[in-house]
């Protein structure tokens, strides 16, 4: 039996296909937060929040 | 993974004086069978070794207290020697990882006098030791909590799970899947949203919308004055014109020769006052010179300042000749020792103690050159002297135009008095009449005009603060920009998270179906798992419909659970050995047969807690014979005075079946 399985971060892109235009820069921004997310498990919440939109600002 | 040896000392019941107790897990003469067996009656401690294989990996972490596990007789004896306070307490692990080697060393020391407490990991590999053996430990196994779905009591899962899946237990698969960093993730982007917004509404706060509207409004304004300052203008230059003609005839008398050129000089002389009027008037030429004279004197004084050394007092004469100097519109020049330089107007309201501290920054040690500051001062004072004669001049200049125009008005009047032609009456009477006029309409114009100047000032002003609206409005825009954005990126991982679930699910779901069918038979009343996003799962019966919950027993339950767990290692992918506590317990006969050739094909190690009797019995062990890795029994030597107890442990070979008497239990 050959179950399809994929990581998180290949899901996300795979997610952001839908986006045509501007897949690819939706791709790298959310990879982007997602390792972000994944590194700083500890940090409290509003941080976190304040440097994901630090994050999103230096790309938009 | 493979675990190969546990080696236990004074951990719960392993007491041990000297060497620690082993427990051998893995044989590798007996490799491709893949089960261990500790076989123990209740209470004899097969849990305390998988809480001690706990221990090892995560110590504190896992069991805070910890210090309770320490066992009771090595206090005992420890008191007994009196000098001995300190206890130690070690669990070893030796492991095999891809033809590696590890030993997992937690070393607890308890001090009993103090109930003081310590405890260190030491990880070797193939004998070297690893330098962060706290991370190994996280990189080998799972974080802490995810543990218990490898190395768990069968029947006390079962208890969370009849407890309609405990949020605790989505929570954990969460966290082991990665469902729980997407959850994360779903958050703070939504606070981020949040951030936005607030941002959004605090730059509109502070836009004064009413700017724009205002400035149109000053605008039609300003038209509406500017076409009656030309009307007035214009009913002026009618009224010059009709004055002119009053006097100019084909033939005319003397007199009327005599008036058409007094009033001809007088135009002249107001044409020429006009203008002296317009270029200086006595306020004006007051503010050109300050303006005029400021720029150089401030840049002049800042240098010398800055330049030279000065006493207090001599920078107190400056100040004051500056303000002189300055005139009406200025208190003076504040300054500081960052370079900022500012004027102070005179409506500002400046703290006389500010205007000192500011004096004070900037003034050196005493003893500077003075005559070279002073000397500046006084060559701009000069120049606004020379300035200053010059508009005496010209205000001489104003007073004398103003005079033989007073003569000229006078001479007119006069004529009016004296003349005996009535028509020249009447015409100078109508001549004053128009002059009247004109002067009133002057003095309205004049008045219109200083409020257009009013206006004109007020749109500078409005201007000044739409374009700082303006560029909030782009703020706005870019915020706005940034939050479609994250929005976007929402939904892009709310659609991630749904994905990644359904793949999940739809793994485990196919990978436990197959498990149970292999479990309970094709033949069975129910042969499917299916498991929703909340991990609670449904056993479908062979027509599809959905067995009900009176219809699930705890051994059914204890295979789908199994099932659901196996489905779910398979779909993590990490190869950590099962250590398991009562398997079989809560099986109907035959599934437990099934269930362990299942679980010994899986390729991964088992180690399986059995309760003899129940568990572990002649059946069992028969068709379990050729599975098997390792057997060890658990002895209990109980002592005559007191209650606790050692174990200890012993290896049996492969091929028999362990002796127990039956009637124990």
């Amino acid at each position: 039996m050959k179950l399809k399985k994929s990581s998180i971060t290949e899901v996300l892109e795979d997610e952001c296909k839908d986006i045509k235009e501007d897949a690819k820069f939706y791709q790298n921004l959310i990879k982007d937060i997602f390792i972000y997310i994944s590194k700083h498990e500890n940090t409290p919440p509003d941080q976190k929040a304040s440097q994901i939109q630090k994050i999103i600002d230096k790309n938009v | 993974m493979k675990f190969i040896k546990l080696k236990l000392k004074n951990f719960k019941p392993y007491f041990a004086s000297g060497e620690p107790q082993e427990i051998e897990f893995f044989d590798k003469n007996n490799e491709g069978r893949n089960i261990t067996l500790n076989i123990g009656q209740n209470g004899f401690g097969k849990t305390s070794i998988s809480e001690s294989i706990l221990w090892c990996l995560f110590g504190e972490n896992k069991y805070p207290n910890w210090e309770e596990f320490v066992n009771t007789l090595s206090i005992d004896v420890a008191k007994e020697m009196k000098k001995e306070k300190d206890i130690e307490m070690t669990v070893e692990l030796i492991t095999e990882m891809d033809g590696d080697i590890y030993k997992i060393l937690r070393i607890g020391n308890f001090n009993i006098d103090e109930g003081r407490k310590e405890d260190k990991l030491y990880v070797t590999c193939n004998g070297e030791p690893e330098k962060e053996p706290e991370k190994f430990i996280t990189e080998k196994f799972a974080v802490v909590e995810l543990m218990e779905y490898f190395i768990f009591d069968a029947d006390d899962v079962l208890k969370k799970f009849e407890k309609n899946q405990e949020k605790e237990i989505r929570d954990n698969i969460n966290k082991l899947v990665g469902v729980e960093r997407l959850d994360k993730m779903i958050d703070t982007l939504e606070s981020v949203i949040k951030i936005y917004e607030k941002k959004i509404l605090d730059i509109q706060s502070e836009i004064k919308s009413d700017a724009s509207e205002k400035k149109t409004i000053l605008w039609n304004d300003k038209k509406k004055k500017g076409i009656a300052v030309e009307e007035y203008e214009h009913r002026i230059k009618v009224n010059k014109g009709k004055i002119r003609k009053l006097f100019l005839k084909s033939k005319p008398s003397p007199e009327e020769n005599r008036i058409y050129s007094l009033l001809k000089n007088r135009e002249e002389l107001e044409s020429k006052i006009d203008n002296l009027n317009e270029k200086y008037t006595i306020e004006g030429i007051a503010s050109n010179l300050d303006l005029k004279l400021l720029e150089p004197i401030m840049d002049e004084v800042i240098r010398s300042v800055s330049r030279e050394t000065s006493s207090k007092e001599e920078f107190d004469n400056s100040s004051e000749l500056i303000k002189t100097t300055l005139g009406i519109n200025y208190k003076g020049i504040m300054f500081n020792n960052k370079g900022n330089n500012k004027l102070i107007k005179k409506s500002a309201n400046i703290d006389s103690k500010e205007l000192d501290d500011a004096d004070t920054l900037n003034l050196k040690e005493e003893g500077g050159n003075k005559s070279d500051f002073i000397r500046t001062l006084n060559k701009y004072s000069d120049l606004l002297q020379t300035e200053k004669e010059k508009f005496d001049r010209i205000y001489e200049k104003h007073k004398e135009l103003k005079g033989t125009l007073l003569k000229i008005k006078n001479e007119i009047n006069q004529i009016g008095e004296t003349t005996r032609t009535k028509d020249i009456k009447e015409k100078i009477n109508e001549y004053k009449k128009m002059k009247k006029q004109n002067e009133e309409y002057d003095k309205e114009k004049v008045k219109i005009q200083e409020k257009i100047k009013e206006n004109d000032e007020e749109i500078k002003e409005l201007e000044k603060e739409i374009e700082i609206n303006e560029d909030q409005k782009k703020d706005i825009e870019k915020i706005r920009k940034r939050k479609k954005i994250t929005e976007n990126l929402l939904d892009i991982s709310r659609e991630s998270r749904k994905s990644y679930l359904d793949q999940l699910i739809n793994f485990v779901n196919k990978k436990a179906s197959q498990f149970l069918r292999n479990t309970v038979k094709e033949n069975y009343r129910f042969n499917s798992l299916e498991i929703n996003t909340d991990y609670q799962f449904k056993l479908k019966q062979k027509n599809g419909e959905e067995l009900n919950q009176n219809q699930i027993n705890k051994g059914t339950l204890t295979i789908s659970m199994l099932s659901f767990f196996i489905g779910l290692s398979n779909y993590i992918g990490k190869k950590i050995p099962y250590v398991i506590d009562n398997p079989m317990i809560r099986l109907d006969p035959g599934h437990d047969k099934r269930l362990i050739e299942q679980l010994a094909d899986s390729k991964d190690q088992i180690i399986l807690h059995l309760i003899p009797g129940k568990e572990y019995t002649d059946y069992n062990y028969k068709w379990m014979r050729p599975k098997i890795n390792i057997q060890n029994w658990i002895y209990r030597n109980e002592w005559e005075e007191r209650d606790d107890l050692i174990s200890t442990i012993e290896r049996k070979k492969r091929s028999e079946l362990i002796e127990f008497d039956i009637d124990e239990f």
